[in-house]
């Protein structure tokens, strides 16, 4: 009986072992310590940046790394990533960790804008940059983010363009989050800018979806039961349009008189979906993730080196659609790569002040 | 059949007739609500969104009835499923990768059983744990993107009808019969509710009180995952993040129908009852636009209320037993 416990307890220490070294990086080619990758940078030093972040299990994030990856890499930079997955103790703590192995600058996804605070002030006092990625704080040294309500507003002004072309009267199922504040003002810009661009618009009918596929396609079946003369979906992420569409196709409705328009195009279904003519889905506000993160990581560098960024900044956001999605992208055998080039000409707008949630 | 189980039995009946009746009462306000309700095709939703839970659930109250949990569930729909659609995208058939996802399943619920049983720990802890690792493992797997389908036809599984009944409610039909046949008529069955009831009492009547627990994790392990499987016909793609919070679903569902957390003491057509409040719930605060938190708030008041029912009856149990003893009518 011990001898089993005994074994037991060994497979279990080695896996952890495993999970552990593999846990930090989702990939651990640029974690600090594996050879090669820390090259000098323009002043002859090797910048080490850390990056914790909230919620690594989504492909939004997925893509922020990406971009983060490929800046850090082209410039021999060193980037370290840890995923708090949602507990604010594990990220004061691992941000502790980053500060104690001296990185010359912290990129944070903050858990929650008060909790993270102990941990800004330790990098203040060792007198390491602080980037905030969407979530601004009452202080950091740059904050990186999109501009919600904006981002809905060119979609609605998008979606209701389409729809006076092709004489739709939309009636609109908005898919949302409502649990988050950045999701109710990407729905109110939405509404704003749809409503502005064709006031016959009506938005029939909110339900949560929890910004998860299979909550969406659950609540919005239910809801076009009430409302069986719903011919627009908008969700505020991938998940929610596609959930919503998969709903009306449940149910039987004509998908070519249905139109989806959403908030995020984070990942690979949205921009196949996009590409493809048959599809309901015509247009997603493109947050480029990939952009954000290299942004992230190049007011990181640039704050590091003693440089003047801005207080804030407001990555770019584009309604994308089955013609200009390839502007900004390429598909890649299964996968979509950013196009560098494209997307970083439509620069970014720096800002004086942040606005904080109270 | 002695006079406490007797008492025990008149509790359950007049529970169950409780929750019918409050099932009718719900419907009834719920039509009068909204137009859209009581029409075939919301009600034949309601069915079929009900499915997945049902199933579930009948795995879990064969488990709770032996006195053990099973938190993991929902991470294992989403584990089996993003492995289930990324087989079926490699073998462009249906078949084996609904075999791979099962087989995952009954892993799954052997290693439940095996810790739960041979190291002795509870299995809500040990569920937890499982239920946190797989999840992880789910997210390692598809590195947090959702694998699309590219096989043909397998939206049908969630979608689909046979005649007027969409193929879930047939699913879940098929396997809720064979279970309540299994537990009423079988000696399996009674084995299962004497091994939930007092394990020290059946261990000495000769009856392999881990055998039939590790039986139970198993269904319960492959029930969940035949709810993935659903789940994930309807979303046409293997998402990680599928099935959050379904465990938390499935078991107030099952407490609501009068299924003891202590064990041995349950029905199926409780669970079924349970699942169908539940079900209409749900589909009726969104027909009538009730906002999410409100229907958060009337899922926990279920919640708090079905376990207060459980902690009534097992008190009421407890009291009928001790009267019974002190008046000699039973020996101790």
């Amino acid at each position: 009986m011990k001898k089993l416990v005994g074994i037991f307890l060994v497979v279990i220490f080695g896996i952890s072992l495993i999970a552990c070294s593999q846990a930090a990086t989702p990939a651990t080619e640029t974690s600090t310590g594996s050879a090669g990758t820390e090259v000098s940078s323009g002043n002859g030093e090797a910048l080490r940046i850390g990056y914790i972040e909230n919620f690594a299990s989504h492909e939004f994030y997925q893509n922020i790394i990406k971009g983060m990856k490929q800046t850090a890499e082209e410039n021999g930079w060193s980037l370290e990533i840890a995923d708090a997955n949602g507990d604010i103790s594990k990220q004061i703590s691992l941000g502790e960790n980053m500060l104690a192995k001296d990185v010359d600058a912290l990129i944070v996804t903050p858990v929650d804008a008060k909790g993270v605070m102990p941990l800004i002030e330790q990098a203040e006092a060792a007198g390491v940059p602080v980037i905030t990625e969407a979530v601004p704080l009452e202080k950091q040294t740059c904050y990186v983010g999109i501009d919600d309500f904006y981002g809905g507003y060119i979609d609605g002004q998008a979606a209701g363009e389409y729809a006076n072309e092709n004489n739709i009267v939309p009636k609109v199922l908005v898919v949302g989050a409502p649990a988050l504040e950045v999701c109710v003002q990407r729905v109110e810009g939405f509404k704003t800018g749809l409503q502005e661009v064709c006031p016959e618009a009506e938005i029939v009918v909110e339900v949560d979806g929890g910004g998860t596929k299979d909550t969406a396609v659950a609540v919005a079946t239910d809801a076009l039961t009430a409302n069986p003369d719903i011919n627009m979906v908008m969700g505020i992420n991938d998940d929610s349009t596609l959930g919503g569409l998969l709903a009306c196709e449940a149910a039987g409705m004509d998908m070519s008189q249905v139109t989806g328009f959403g908030f995020g195009v984070e990942g690979i279904a949205a921009k196949n979906e996009l590409v493809n003519p048959d599809s309901s889905y015509k247009g997603g506000l493109g947050m480029f993730p990939e952009m954000i993160g290299r942004l992230c990581v190049e007011m990181a560098a640039k704050a590091a080196n003693g440089e003047e960024v801005p207080v804030a900044i407001t990555t770019p956001l584009v309604v994308m659609n089955g013609e200009n999605v390839t502007e900004y992208y390429e598909q890649d055998g299964d996968s979509w790569e950013i196009k560098w080039e494209s997307v970083e000409e439509l620069g970014y707008t720096p800002r004086d002040t942040v606005e904080i949630q109270k | 059949m002695n006079r406490i189980k007797r008492g025990w039995k008149k509790i359950s009946e007049i529970d169950e007739l409780m929750l019918i009746v409050a099932l009718v009462v719900i419907i009834i306000i719920m039509s009068l609500m909204s137009e859209y309700f009581f029409t075939g095709k919301n009600l034949m939703n309601v069915l079929r969104q009900s499915s997945t839970t049902l199933i579930a659930a009948t795995g879990m109250t064969l488990l709770l009835l032996v006195g053990e949990v099973d938190l993991s569930i929902g991470s294992l729909a989403a584990f089996s499923a993003v492995i289930m659609v990324d087989v079926m995208n490699m073998t462009q058939a249906i078949l084996p990768a609904v075999l791979v996802a099962i087989g995952i399943g009954v892993g799954v619920g052997l290693f439940n059983a095996f810790v739960v049983t041979k190291f002795n720990i509870a299995s809500l802890i040990v569920t937890l744990g499982v239920m946190t690792s797989v999840r992880g493992f789910a997210y390692i797997y598809t590195n947090a993107i959702a694998i699309q389908n590219t096989v043909d036809g397998f939206t049908v599984i969630g979608n689909g009808y046979v005649g007027p009944i969409p193929i879930p409610v047939i699913i879940a039909a098929v396997l809720f019969v064979l279970c309540y046949f299994l537990l009423k008529y079988t000696t399996f069955g009674r084995y299962i509710y004497a091994s939930g009831d007092n394990k020290n009492a059946a261990l000495a009547s000769g009856i392999n009180v881990n055998k039939i627990k590790t039986i139970t994790f198993v269904l319960c392990s492959v029930f969940a995952v035949i709810s993935g499987i659903i789940l994930t016909a309807r979303v046409n793609s293997g998402q990680p993040n599928l099935a959050q919070g379904f465990e938390f679903t499935v078991i107030a569902a099952v407490i609501l129908g009068g299924t003891s957390l202590s064990g041995g003491q349950g029905t199926l057509i409780g669970t079924l009852v349970g699942v169908l409040i539940l079900g209409v719930l749900d589909n009726g605060l969104v027909l009538n636009d009730v906002s999410s938190f409100w229907q958060d708030v009337v899922r926990g008041a279920v919640i708090i209320l079905a376990v207060i029912i459980d902690t009534r009856r097992t008190q009421k149990r407890e009291k009928i037993s001790r009267r019974l003893v002190e008046q000699g009518a039973v020996s101790q």
